[in-house]
């Protein structure tokens, strides 16, 4: 378990929380698009940049030495594992007569948007699994 | 399955659209027609939409409880009968005409019914596009791996 855990860096566990919130994303953005037509419907976003940049941080020690699992370092910040992203309400400058937030040109590019850094998201831990292979058959096929 | 649910919300949106266009198609259909089963005119339908959380899978059910984000499903909650009045046309020899000359006409303006069609065929492309964005994420999530 040791082992495992040394092999998979934190850079695995980082890749595959941005995976998984850009894919709770794209289920909200789905949503959105959906619900194009539909009279008062707000449209939402997730937000989760921020915090997941911040609980990388919480790797690096902080004024408090820790010394059991459950010590707080004092600096309040949340591990990884436990970072949740936060839905949010999108204004629409424009505004639709029916009370309909969603503005379908900027909901479009925010998928398109999504999409890609999903893509480039799973390149980067397919790199990271193939150096971990490489490393793992010392440099052979 | 989190694509699960991106591709639902997205078949909800292309699902009540479609429906919306079957209706726009019937009030097309009939903007001649001056005899219904319900007597009169044909009176022009609308959709309504309402955007609504999906059904509760059973992982949900188990945790009593909805994961908070996940997205509306678009739902058409019914269809309305226009109240707007008939309108009166100035043909004698109509078999439905009045004792003064008028035939009470269903009162469809086309062209209002053709931006509603279009409306709606883009808003069916709309979904189509982030359904086709949603399954090209899961194919490049299934490449994870591979050598």
């Amino acid at each position: 378990m040791r082992v495992i855990q040394s092999i998979f860096d934190r850079h695995v566990d980082l890749l595959h929380k941005s995976l998984d919130m850009r894919s709770r994303r794209n289920n909200l953005l789905s949503g959105n698009i959906a619900n194009v037509e539909t009279p008062g419907y707000k449209s939402k976003d997730l937000v989760f940049e921020q915090a997941l940049g911040k609980a990388m941080k919480a790797d690096i020690p902080g004024p408090l030495r820790i010394t059991d699992s459950r010590h707080m370092d004092g600096r309040g910040l949340v591990p990884l594992e436990q970072v949740q992203p936060e839905v949010i309400l999108t204004s629409n400058p424009v505004g639709n007569l029916d009370d309909n937030s969603v503005d379908l040109e900027r909901e479009m590019a925010k998928l398109a948007e999504n999409q890609l850094n999903y893509q480039g998201l799973t390149q980067m831990i397919g790199h990271k699994f193939a150096q971990l292979r490489a490393s793992i058959r010392e440099g052979g096929v | 399955m989190n694509f699960l649910t991106a591709m639902g919300a997205s078949s909800s949106g292309m699902a009540s659209q479609r429906f919306r266009m079957n209706i726009i198609s019937a009030n097309l259909a009939n903007a001649e027609t001056t005899r219904t089963p319900e007597g009169g005119p044909y009176r022009r339908r609308d959709v309504v939409f309402g955007a609504l959380p999906a059904a509760r899978t059973f992982e949900e059910e188990l945790r009593s409880k909805a994961i908070q984000d996940n997205p509306l499903h678009s739902k058409v909650l019914g269809v309305v009968i226009d109240e707007r009045p008939p309108m009166l046309k100035f043909d004698p020899g109509h078999p439905d005409a009045n004792e003064d000359g008028y035939v009470a006409m269903p009162n469809i303006n086309t062209m209002e019914e053709m931006t509603n069609l279009m409306l709606a065929s883009r808003t069916y492309e709309a979904n189509v596009t982030s359904f086709n964005a949603t399954k090209a994420m899961a194919l490049k999530a299934m490449e994870i791996g591979k050598a």
